[in-house]
Formats: structure tokens, C-alpha cells, sequence
């Protein structure tokens, strides 16, 4: 078939596999990912729902903290999910695309992480100053304290903090991507060119 | 389904070598199998020319493999032990000295940048030019130039210039 070296050849194939349980594995690790996406749209939806409740509660009631909360869920959630959709979707197209073409990909999925990065910084900081601002309220008489709104609140701020976290994390590690994909289209580049 | 075990069995061992080429780590490695057969598994309805199988699946081999490094960016090192794929044991002529061999050329194909790398890996699963300029999406000629560089980084890792007539 070509004129490499045969006996590179008969080297190569000499390695062996054990195929048969990772063929075992295929259904299972197929279904975790299914379940997975479907997961994160309960997630969303679930998100999306809740906000909609709170809008609701807060219009019926006249109830200032839940109409708070309703702004929150409905900026917040949404365009995580959209984001986390076109991330998990743009994950499918492996046999569209050359190997540079691959790269390319990867950087683009870079760029959409660092979108849902900055979503996600925005949600943070929405959460921290949203509990603050409940606190005010209560302090000026505005929403009447109650047992729950300390829990409530302190689960805002713990989830707040924690996703302040995981975005300063997520941007290094993202930052070493891109770094990577450059380095990759270089060489590809320089591969590619040697042939002009 | 059928069809694609049919494809896992054939293709298997040399899916399994290919991957083997982007990731040192057994487990890991066996983990990333999983995902491009995966990739495979889902790709397969998109196959218009049965006649271009082996160009279509290696380049989900090598798109899955190159999506691998640029995450693996992400993680520490710490696998740094040489996790070779087993010997065939059923081969009662496979001796010592060839499994020596199949080590050292693995870690040498691995030392190759990728582009060379991918033409390399298929050129050892004995695809012809026009296969690996249709699976990488490049010219022919394009082909012929990396392997001719890829063949003198091999020489020069494997140190063994005799295995490559000139």
C-alpha cells in the first residue's frame, strides 16, 4: 500500500489490545453522555421554571424578594444553558472536519468557554450583590425577615463564592487550551506549507 | 449497530494503536478508546461511500485523539511511566528484542509533532497516499513531503538508520 519501511510495519502491529471490554464499555459510556445532556436541559428548564414561579409569587404577593430571586433565575440560567447547549452540541462533528480544521474547532470551543466564563463570573457577582441587596431591604423595613431568608441567602453566597472559584479555575485551564491550539496550528501550518 | 461491531472488530487493534500514539496512560487511554469509538459509533449514519471507510474512520481517530491533547492541556502531568500496549501473546515467534523494538517505536512516533505523527500512524496501519490525504484532508503531495520529514525524525529518534533504505 506504501513504501514505508516493512519491517516499522511488522513492529507497530505487534502491539495488541484488549478490545473486547472496551466494545463492553461503548453502551454504557454512549448512555452516560445521553443522560448527561438530558440532565443539564432538566437543569435549565427546571431554572428557567423556578424563575417564572418567583415572578409570579412576587406579582401575586406584592413580595419584593421574590421578585428579586425571579430576576436572578431568569438572567442567570438561561444563557448558561444556551451556552452549555452550543458547547455539548459542537462536540458531535468529528468526522466533518480536518485535523486543522479540528484545531480551528477546539479554538472556537475555547472562545465559547470564555463567553460562558464571563455568563458565569456575571451570575457570581448577581448572587453576592442580590444577597447583599435582601439584606439592605430587610435592614429598611422593605422585606420582612423570616428564618428561611438566612438559609436562602447564605446558599446564594455559598453558590456565589464557590462559582467565583470554579471561573478562576476554568480560565487558566482555558488559557492553556488556547495556548495549545495556537501551538497546534503552527505546527500545522509549518507542515503544510513545507509541501508549497 | 451490527455494522459498526463489525467495524470495532476489524478496526479495533488499530484504533487502539493509533490512540495509543496520543496517550501514555493505560487507563486514560482506554477511557479515550472508549470516546472515539463513541465518535465512531455517532458518525457512522453520516458514511455516504462505503468505499471511503478507513480514511472516514481514522480521521475521527485522529480528530477525537487531537481534541484529547488540546484538553489534556488542562491536566498535570503525572503519568510520566511508559504504559506500552501489551505484546501479542498469542505470537509464539515474538520475542524479546521484538517487543524492545515496538516500545521504542511507539515512543518515537509519540515524540513526532502531531502532523507528522498522523501520517505516520497511518502510513504503519499500511494506508496508501491518497487514503491519508483523504482522512487528513491535504494533498497528496503534502503526504509525500510530511512523510519524508517524519521519516528523518525517525531516524533520528530510533537511531537505527539501517531500517530505512534510501
Amino acid at each position: 500500500m506504501n513504501d514505508f519501511p516493512v519491517e516499522l510495519k511488522n513492529d507497530w502491529t505487534l502491539q495488541n489490545v484488549e478490545f473486547q471490554a472496551l466494545t463492553r464499555r461503548l453502551r454504557r459510556g454512549d448512555s452516560w453522555w445521553q443522560l448527561l445532556l438530558f440532565v443539564s436541559a432538566v437543569v435549565a428548564l427546571f431554572g428557567v421554571a423556578a424563575g417564572v414561579w418567583f415572578a409570579s409569587v412576587a406579582i401575586r404577593e406584592h413580595d419584593l424578594f421574590y421578585g428579586l430571586a425571579a430576576v436572578t433565575m431568569l438572567t442567570a440560567v438561561p444563557p448558561a444553558a444556551l451556552a452549555e447547549f452550543r458547547a455539548r452540541r459542537s462536540a458531535l462533528q468529528w468526522h466533518d472536519r480536518t485535523p486543522e480544521g479540528m484545531v480551528g474547532h477546539a479554538l472556537q470551543r475555547v472562545e465559547a468557554t470564555a463567553r460562558l466564563l464571563r455568563i458565569a463570573f456575571v451570575n457570581a457577582l448577581v448572587l453576592l450583590v442580590l444577597a447583599a441587596v435582601v439584606w439592605v431591604f430587610v435592614l429598611l423595613g422593605f422585606i420582612a425577615q423570616n428564618p428561611s431568608l438566612v438559609f436562602i441567602t447564605l446558599l446564594w453566597i455559598a453558590f456565589g463564592l464557590a462559582t467565583l472559584g470554579w471561573v478562576r479555575w476554568r480560565t487558566g485551564a482555558n488559557f492553556r487550551e488556547r495556548e495549545r491550539c495556537h501551538r497546534l496550528l503552527r505546527e500545522f501550518s509549518a507542515a503544510t506549507s513545507a509541501a508549497l | 449497530m451490527a455494522r459498526f461491531e463489525e467495524i470495532a472488530a476489524e478496526f479495533g487493534p488499530a484504533i487502539a494503536r493509533i490512540v495509543a500514539s496520543y496517550e501514555r496512560n493505560e487507563a486514560t487511554r482506554q477511557d479515550l478508546t472508549q470516546e472515539v469509538l463513541v465518535a465512531i459509533y455517532k458518525s457512522l449514519p453520516a458514511l455516504r461511500d462505503p468505499s471511503r471507510l478507513r480514511p472516514f474512520l481514522f480521521r475521527i481517530v485522529h480528530n477525537r485523539c487531537l481534541d484529547h491533547v488540546i484538553r489534556d492541556a488542562n491536566k498535570p502531568k503525572m503519568d510520566l511511566l511508559n504504559d506500552a500496549l501489551p505484546g501479542r501473546e498469542d505470537d509464539p515467534h515474538q520475542s524479546f528484542m521484538g517487543r524492545e523494538r515496538s516500545d521504542r517505536l511507539l515512543e518515537a512516533v509519540r515524540a513526532l509533532e502531531i502532523p507528522y505523527r498522523q501520517v505516520v500512524t497511518l502510513l504503519l496501519e499500511d494506508m496508501s497516499y491518497a487514503e491519508i490525504a483523504d482522512a487528513l484532508g491535504i494533498s497528496i503531495s503534502n503526504v509525500g513531503v510530511r512523510v519524508n520529514r517524519a521519516k528523518a525524525q525517525l531516524k533520528l529518534l530510533l537511531n537505527h538508520h539501517e531500517r530505512f533504505p534510501r
